[in-house]
């Protein structure tokens, strides 16, 4: 069992790194990028495992899906900072969960490794949003000074500005169709999984006794926007890439609870051909359209 | 049902009223449907024959987009009593959004036998900021909406008592709703065939009676069809359906150009029908973007209010608490909780399948479930707090919070939206009109600007222009690429854009934006200031 665990986390390994090469030479420069992207999907593997055992299939899953994620394959080559960052991030939580599993200190004091790392990268050079002087004329001119300040002032259009920011990142267009904002023209996951996301959160928070791993992960994503709301951009792909992770998780989960739901194989020919159309056609866009 | 759940209850429907009466001969102005089916109707009181000189039509070809003609005859014994104005027309929208308020209370009392949540959601869907627009107008698609909600009622009342009466009233109540508005016609049926799934042991039960009201529902559904089909309905399909966006078409070229060789993934992948699928799936799926329901709302001026959603901002999380406690919670049985999803995800389909998306005018049934969970989130929140010790506190903040964001959409609905949005609206005609009528004797002919959409329609309402006239003299032009016509002249009026060098001596002329050597003898303005019409007089 042991064995075919290694020989799973290889194949991976391998796979994922040969997905990355697929657009960029390879060489000295991007080969660490490379190596730690293609490391992301064990790290994760091994962190769902950790903070729930019984998780493995989901763990499974999980990793296949972030090999062949289009978020994942767009940053792994070119942009080694915020890898680095998710590799840290996903180093910590899995020795917190060691931890808070065995009770064994030296992982509390092996955190401060990736801790310490990730202050290198930490960008708060966040900005702020853009002013429109036209607006609070129009605002004023339609009605008086005093009603701009009590509903369209500054900290109303901070909350106007974040929240539109915010939401961009659950929207179709950042998650599926990318249209506005992604070369190639696809979202940040593939298109059949949009339905098992929605499948995977529904259940998650349809079980009577929410677990501990979901609620690890529903937190992760509504909080993972936040950076990434706070920046002046419409979209910012980059800081809101730790997403990628929760997002994952919960296709995963979609995938894991349809396949035991219709245990045959007509539904698992439906998930592998599904995914195998969604991933030719993003394969097709990276490939071929790429900046064309 | 406690006497203070009453009085709540009253002054729920009386705010409703109040929001939706409001200053409703003048704002928001008419738009030139709303004076069509005004129009319509006092041709038909007059003569017999809409516009088009046909009797009694069951779809109204009016700019010829076909429009069902339900709501023409709702309207029309308002028009009798109280005359051809603005208020006529919108009148039996506004009764009817009251009754879906009603009903909706009705709803959410009879599943989940608790007063309470059935109030916080009739208060609800008072204060929506998409519900109190559309009714505020002559929309058939809010009237279609009540008919839809009631419908439901008598379903789900029928499974309690009363069957073939409660059955019947919900079989009639859907068929009104095909004879009103286009996307009822995707959006009824396929709710109807929802609840028969869902509760098709229950049906099966009941299968010998059940024949009568579907027989009924049949052959009251006979007439729209074949109204339907002879009377260019597919005709508005092509004109406002998927595929009059030509953008997967030449985006299909554009990919299938970028390769330098064709093999049959490449034209597999870059098909056409794939990326109308793919705009399709697009389109569907841009109804649940957050940005469209809580802080931009449609990009179509006539559908949103400045800075504003189609629901409130703060309706945001308690939207993702009543998902959750919908799941969780057994305030709803498993039933009906399959069937309120099934509302939220049908009701959006027809306006997918059109080439304008997000719509919030085709997918305003949303605003039913999207009530239902707002308020099952609000229930839930008020619930889990009353155990705790700050409980007084945390409800003081909740209406505190709600109260501003409803004075915040209520003052961007009624103070911002005329003076941003003048030309949604068709502004500056109810004065244009009586004027250029009063005029027009002075003058051989009347040049009108075609920049507003249908000004003769618009003309023909304000002058109360004898139908028996107007049907011998309009001609009507040939259908543009989205299938619309207009009429471009009758009595002394033509509406052309305004080329001052190309018209007659003698005449009268109002113009837009248009450059015109002259000055003016009159100007209309918006209601934000800005000039909306200039008369001239060309001698």
């Amino acid at each position: 069992m042991a064995k075919n665990k290694t020989a799973f986390l290889i194949t991976i390994f391998i796979f994922s790194f040969f997905l990355k090469t697929l657009r960029i030479n390879l060489n000295l420069i991007n080969l660490p990028t490379l190596v730690l992207s293609s490391l992301i999907p064990i790290l994760l593997f091994f962190l769902i495992k950790q903070i729930d055992q019984k998780s493995e299939k989901i763990a499974i899953i999980s990793s296949i899906i972030l090999t062949i994620n289009p978020y994942n394959i767009y940053f792994s080559p070119t942009t080694w900072k915020i890898n680095f960052l998710l590799f840290l991030l996903l180093s910590t939580m899995w020795l917190f969960s060691k931890y808070f599993n065995n009770k064994n200190f030296k992982y509390l004091i092996l955190i401060i490794i990736p801790l310490v790392f990730s202050l290198f990268f930490i960008d708060n050079n966040s900005g702020s949003y853009p002013q429109d002087n036209n607006r609070i004329q129009t605002i004023i001119n339609e009605t008086n000074s005093f009603e701009y300040h009590l509903f369209y002032g500054q900290p109303q259009l901070f909350i106007r500005n974040f929240s539109t920011r915010y939401f961009n990142y659950f929207s179709q267009e950042f998650l599926i169709f990318g249209d506005t904002f992604a070369n190639p023209r696809h979202g940040v996951i593939l298109y059949c999984s949009i339905f098992f996301l929605i499948l995977g959160i529904f259940i998650s928070l349809s079980i009577k006794k929410i677990q501990k791993i979901n609620l690890i992960f529903f937190i992760w994503l509504l909080t993972a926007p936040i950076p990434a709301a706070l920046s002046p951009e419409l979209i910012n792909t980059d800081k809101a890439f730790l997403l990628s992770i929760p997002l994952i998780y919960f296709i995963s989960l979609g995938i894991y609870f349809f396949l035991i739901k219709y245990k045959n194989k007509l539904a698992y020919s439906f998930v592998i051909f599904a995914y195998l159309l969604s991933f030719i056609y993003y394969l097709d866009m990276y490939l071929n359209h790429f900046i064309k | 049902m406690k006497l203070n759940q009453k009085i709540i209850l009253i002054l729920i429907l009386i705010t409703a009223f109040f929001l939706r009466i409001h200053k409703i001969s003048s704002f928001p102005a008419i738009n030139s449907d709303e004076a069509a089916i005004g129009y319509n109707d006092y041709s038909l009181i007059q003569t017999g024959k809409d516009e088009h000189n046909v009797s009694w039509p069951l779809h109204f070809n009016s700019f010829g987009d076909y429009k069902p003609g339900g709501y023409f005859y709702l309207s029309l014994p308002f028009i009798k009593i109280l005359g051809l104005n603005l208020l006529a027309v919108r009148l039996p929208n506004i009764i009817l959004s009251i009754l879906t308020i009603f009903f909706l209370y009705k709803l959410v009392a009879l599943l989940s036998k608790n007063i309470n949540l059935a109030l916080i959601s009739a208060a609800v869907l008072t204060f929506s900021p998409w519900h109190i627009h559309f009714s505020r107008g002559g929309w058939e698609s809010s009237a279609a909406l009540s008919f839809i909600v009631i419908g439901i009622y008598f379903f789900f009342k029928s499974m309690e008592e009363k069957f073939l009466l409660n059955l019947s009233l919900f079989i009639i109540s859907f068929v009104c709703s095909l004879y009103i508005y286009h996307s009822a016609r995707i959006i009824a049926p396929l709710l109807a065939l929802s609840l028969f799934i869902i509760y098709f042991n229950f049906i099966k039960s009941k299968l010998p009676k059940i024949f009568i009201p579907i027989l009924i529902g049949t052959i009251l559904t006979i007439p729209v069809l074949f109204s339907f089909l002879n009377n260019g309905g597919t005709t508005r399909f092509n004109g406002v359906g998927i595929t009059a966006d030509k953008g997967p078409l030449l985006r299909s070229t554009e990919l299938l150009n970028q390769h330098q060789s064709l093999n049959i993934i490449n034209r597999g992948i870059d098909n056409k029908r794939v990326l109308y699928f793919i705009s399709w799936v697009q389109k569907y799926t841009s109804h649940f973007d957050l940005n469209f329901l809580a802080t931009n709302g449609d990009a179509v001026p006539r559908s949103k209010s400045p800075e504003l959603g189609q629901i409130n901002l703060i309706d945001v999380p308690f939207l993702i608490i009543g998902i959750i406690f919908l799941l969780k919670s057994n305030i709803y049985n498993r039933k009906v909780k399959i069937f309120i999803l099934s509302f939220l995800f049908i009701s959006p389909l027809a306006s997918s399948l059109t080439f304008q998306a997000p719509s919030a005018l085709r997918s305003l049934s949303m605003v039913i479930p999207l009530s239902i969970l707002i308020s099952l989130g609000i229930f839930s929140f008020i619930e889990f707090i009353t155990k705790n010790k700050f409980k007084n506190i945390f409800i003081f903040f909740l209406i505190l919070i709600y109260t501003y964001n409803i004075a915040y959409s209520i003052d961007s609905y009624f103070f911002h939206y005329e003076k941003r949005y003048p030309t949604a609206w068709q502004y500056g005609f109810s004065e244009l009109v009586p004027y250029i009528e009063k005029e027009k004797n002075k003058y051989d002919n009347v040049f009108v600007t075609n920049k507003y959409d249908q000004p003769y329609i618009l003309f023909l309402f304000y002058s109360k222009y004898p139908p028996q006239l107007a049907q011998k003299q309009m001609n009507w032009t040939t259908a543009d690429q989205f299938g619309f016509t207009t009429v471009n002249h009758f009595d002394k009026y033509t509406f052309e854009k305004i080329n001052w060098s190309k018209i007659p001596s003698n005449s009268l002329v109002v113009s837009s934006d248009e450059i015109v050597p002259s000055e003016p003898i009159k100007i209309i303005n918006f209601p934000n200031g800005q000039p909306g019409f200039k008369i001239y007089s060309k001698l």
